[in-house]
């Protein structure tokens, strides 16, 4: 999903385009396509973001998304307009409570009822930018996606997917927000309202998992010391002795040191990435997912020749890339046995929410057993971690997780 | 007794509901700018009234005084102070309470204040460099690291703005805003005469603030308990600074997230600066004195400023703790007789004080101004809760309208925060606006939640400097080593930031 920004500044004299430009930097990892919305001559506009957007001051919104995302998830209208983090059947009514709550007065008091009149339904969390410069950030009734609230003194309100983003953009995180909870902000006030949470929500297990950085704080749970508390839980599982652990660069770093700490095998840097930081999860063609995984997957030889390695992903989609690992591990360098470790059940039903767009026809573990992935792996073993880790893991973070992707609603709680 | 206050805010109000309810049979008088229904009211309800008045003339407060002839005066803000009210006073033989032009310069002369800290080596002195010239404070500017840029003179708070300049990949724009900021502060301080300073560059620190007030006759101190103000306009601690939007205190004189140790040395530094201070003026302080600090990795309890009064909302938090005399304490220190003066406060209870202002405030006071507004008394104070006028004035047709700053105070106590929130926001619920202008307040004041994310903070740098206090570098910053330049010490040149 995508990774919103939206910034205001109180003070005029601000050119915030170096704000809206590392902020989309920090999130580049959400997607290939940057999108920024900003105020011009009396209405909003948004452009592709690149470097020669014009300079901006007051404020703007903006997000990274996927590339064909922007139709589904920018909605301009006469006097706003409104970038939401995932596709949803709602976004156009939605797009419309916004542009008649941000055309009237005292709008953190009517938004909220506009929106409740949308009674139990999942609507994706936003930012919102009306011609008067005014912001509206507010995060899904669903709690699936996170939305993070920070200050830059007493200069700028700063909100973004990712509470990284705020920090390095110099600001202080002062808030996660709730399900449901929107904040209203414009140069002579700042507000928080709510609406009413689902009675079902959650935070998405994949956003924990795999797609935060390590360094972001979601919902107060740091995502690096929730994914090693995940790779110890595999460790119960590792019963053939191996000489080293690795991950698959670099969303499975934590997950295998995690493992490794447990097991008390080493834990070596075994791949090396050739570009940027590109999601293989978010892509939806089979080429692609092997072009990034070839990408990002050049072995350090010498590290692994002859050994017995622990090789350790987040999740499992199509397979894919550790298919790609495992040819690499096998055939170029010649590790002697190659088990791999999940940190995560089996992902077999595609998400009811958006959040990652892909069908069931590509879920390999909807389709395969356990001996036929290990087939086609060519691996010695296959562990997957199971609900009740998770559930322990989760309820020890005090978070409740969504995760109808894995087959089970909610996990853990608090 | 018959009581003079000079004043015309929130924090005279509170002083005024304090001083009202001696045991003495008080009559009070008030020099306000504005009529201010809260502060005429309170007079008239002890049989004395409410003068209209520039508050801060000499002549005209010695010609109130002598119409009247109060048994003792309270001056309630800083500017009266700095434009000779209390002096003149003193002349006429009056008993002040409240500090002299000569010793409210530790308010007034921000250089004055930091060079006093830096000779006598008062603990939580910040570096800075002070500017008589706009050239001069540019070129120094190009050079800084990670600083706050101040006018060298309070100027009602204004003017301050924090630039926090720690990536180096935003520090281009931020030198910009600087510089800016150094213009902007000279042209503010081109209309006051009295500063022979105009811009102040001081090392930038983070921390969690907290107010240290006291009242004193010269030599004897009497510490009051701490509390927490709120600078930020909006929620979340978002948006401009301003007088405060609210404050919190207790229980006893503690704060939840300020321990005993840190309170001591809070205390222990501004008795040293008042006596140093005394010694520097050739002068004796009767009045109330307030150090503005924050707990900070650098030093622990670090001072960021002074006050030569009471805060505001400060005094507020105070008032429904407090339990001694307050108007027997204030005359002893005019009189320079409070050797041995205990305050009691209720020690069990915690309170909450909240703001509310029209839209609008603070940066446009045009916008703010001029709202009719209603409030019901009589159901705050069945909350137990008390409500302060600031800036409000009764108009001809004896309605309430705002005058574009902060227009109520509210203060609320209870046995917990929880509780104190409960009723302060209730409280605030019963103003409210007759033109549909909107009002706003601070609702995370007060909440637990603010208190928690304190606690964590303050543990979080507690961590950090007793590190440093067990080293015994506290107040050190590391030296630089700038490549084909040299060592650099001053920290504010530091081009190394995190």
């Amino acid at each position: 999903m995508a990774g919103l920004l939206a910034l205001l500044s109180f003070e005029d004299d601000w050119p915030i385009k170096d704000f809206i430009k590392y902020g989309l930097e920090s999130l580049s990892h959400r997607g290939e396509y940057g999108v920024v919305c900003f105020r011009a001559s009396g209405s909003v506009k948004c452009v592709e973001y690149s470097d020669s957007i014009p300079s901006l001051s007051g404020s703007a919104i903006a997000a990274w998304m996927e590339e064909d995302s922007r139709e589904l998830q920018v909605v301009e209208r006469d006097s706003s307009a409104i970038i939401f983090d995932r596709p949803g059947k709602y976004v156009d009514d939605v797009a419309n409570i916004v542009d008649v709550a941000l055309s009237s007065t005292n709008i953190h008091a009517k938004l909220p009822k506009l929106l409740d009149g949308l009674t139990g339904v999942d609507i994706p969390s936003f930012v919102a930018l009306s011609s008067r410069g005014e912001i509206i950030a507010w995060r899904t009734n669903s709690g699936l996606t996170p939305l993070a609230v920070g200050g830059y003194g007493f200069d700028m309100v700063i909100t973004s997917s990712e509470s990284f983003t705020i920090e390095m953009l110099d600001a202080d995180v002062r808030r996660y927000l709730s399900p449901g909870e929107g904040l209203y902000i414009s140069r002579n006030l700042v507000k928080t309202f709510r609406t009413a949470p689902l009675s079902r929500c959650g935070l998405c297990l994949l956003e924990l998992l795999s797609i935060a950085r390590h360094d972001s704080i979601i919902d107060g749970v740091n995502t690096y010391e929730f994914r090693k508390a995940l790779g110890e839980e595999l460790g119960k599982y590792l019963s053939d002795q191996v000489d080293v652990v690795v991950g698959i660069p670099e969303t499975a770093t934590p997950y295998a040191i995690g493992l490794s700490q447990y097991v008390g095998a080493k834990f070596e840097t075994a791949f090396i990435a050739s570009s940027r930081r590109v999601r293989s999860l978010l892509k939806r063609e089979l080429r692609d997912r092997v072009a990034i995984a070839q990408l990002k997957l050049s072995p350090i030889r010498e590290v692994l020749d002859g050994k017995k390695v622990a090789l350790v992903d987040d999740v499992v989609v199509t397979g894919y890339t550790l298919k790609t690992a495992s040819q690499i591990l096998r055939y170029k360098v010649g590790v002697s046995e190659l088990h791999v470790l999940i940190a995560s059940p089996r992902i077999v039903e595609p998400c009811p929410y958006g959040i990652m767009r892909l069908d069931r026809g590509n879920l390999i573990a909807a389709h395969l057993d356990d001996n036929s992935i290990r087939r086609f792996l060519e691996v010695d073993s296959i562990t997957w971690l199971r609900e009740g880790d998770l559930e322990r893991v989760a309820k020890a973070f005090g978070i409740r997780l969504c995760g109808r992707c894995f087959g089970v609603d909610f996990i853990g709680g608090s | 007794m018959r009581v003079l206050l000079i004043g015309s805010g929130g924090r005279e109000h509170a002083v005024a509901k304090l001083i009202t309810s001696s045991r003495d049979d008080v009559r009070l008088y008030v020099l306000s700018d504005y009529n201010n229904p809260g502060l005429r009211m309170e007079a008239e309800n002890t049989g004395g009234r409410l003068f209209v008045g520039s508050t801060t003339s000499p002549q005209l407060a010695v010609e109130v005084a002598s119409k009247i002839s109060p048994d003792l005066v309270v001056v309630g803000p800083e500017e009266p102070q700095f434009h000779g009210v209390v002096d003149s006073l003193r002349e006429g033989g009056y008993y002040v309470f409240g500090a002299s032009t000569r010793c409210s310069q530790i308010e007034r002369s921000k250089v004055f204040a930091r060079q006093l800290l830096w000779k006598y080596g008062i603990h939580g002195r910040l570096h800075f460099a002070a500017f008589r010239s706009l050239e001069e404070a540019v070129e120094f500017i190009r050079y800084v690291g990670d600083v706050v840029v101040k006018p060298a003179r309070q100027v009602g708070g204004k003017g301050v703005r924090v630039v926090k300049d720690t990536k180096a990949y935003l520090s281009e724009v931020k030198s910009q805003i600087k510089n800016r900021i150094t213009e902007e502060a000279f042209y503010e301080l081109a209309k006051h005469e009295d500063s022979e300073f105009k811009v102040l560059v001081e090392q930038r620190v983070d921390g969690v603030e907290f107010t240290v007030q006291v009242i004193t006759d010269g030599s004897y101190v009497l510490p009051l308990p701490l509390v927490q103000d709120y600078p930020h306009a909006f929620e979340l601690d978002l948006g401009y600074k301003t007088g405060g939007m609210g404050s919190i205190s207790g229980p006893g004189h503690l704060l939840p997230f300020i321990n005993r140790e840190e309170y001591d040395t809070s205390i222990r530094a501004v008795r040293e600066v008042l006596a140093r201070l005394q010694e520097e003026v050739g002068d004796s302080y009767r009045g109330a004195f307030a150090g503005q600090m924050m707990l900070t990795g650098l030093w622990g309890p670090t001072i960021i400023e002074f006050y030569s009064r009471f805060g505001d909302p400060e005094i507020t938090c105070l008032l429904p703790r407090i339990e001694s005399d307050f108007l027997e304490i204030l005359d002893r220190a005019a009189r320079g007789a409070l050797a041995g003066a205990k305050l009691a406060v209720a020690e069990d209870t915690v309170s909450v004080a909240k703001v509310i202002a029209p839209l609008g405030y603070p940066v446009s006071k045009s916008e703010a101004s001029g709202h009719p507004v209603t409030v019901d008394e009589a159901r705050i104070r069945e909350l137990g809760c008390h409500i302060l006028y600031a800036s409000i004035e009764e108009g001809a047709d004896g309605r309430l309208y705002t005058k574009g700053s902060r227009a109520f105070e509210l203060v609320c106590r209870a046995e917990s925060y929880d509780e104190a929130y409960r009723l302060s926001e209730l409280a605030v619920s019963y103003v409210t606006s007759l033109d549909g202008w909107p009002l706003f307040h601070r609702s995370d004041i007060g909440s637990r939640w603010l208190v928690e994310e304190r606690v964590k903070l303050a543990e979080k740098i507690r961590n950090i400097y007793r590190l440093k206090q067990a080293r015994g570098t506290l107040g050190e910053t590391s030296t630089l080593w700038v490549p084909s330049g040299g060592v650099v010490t001053n920290p504010l040149l530091s081009t190394v930031r995190w």
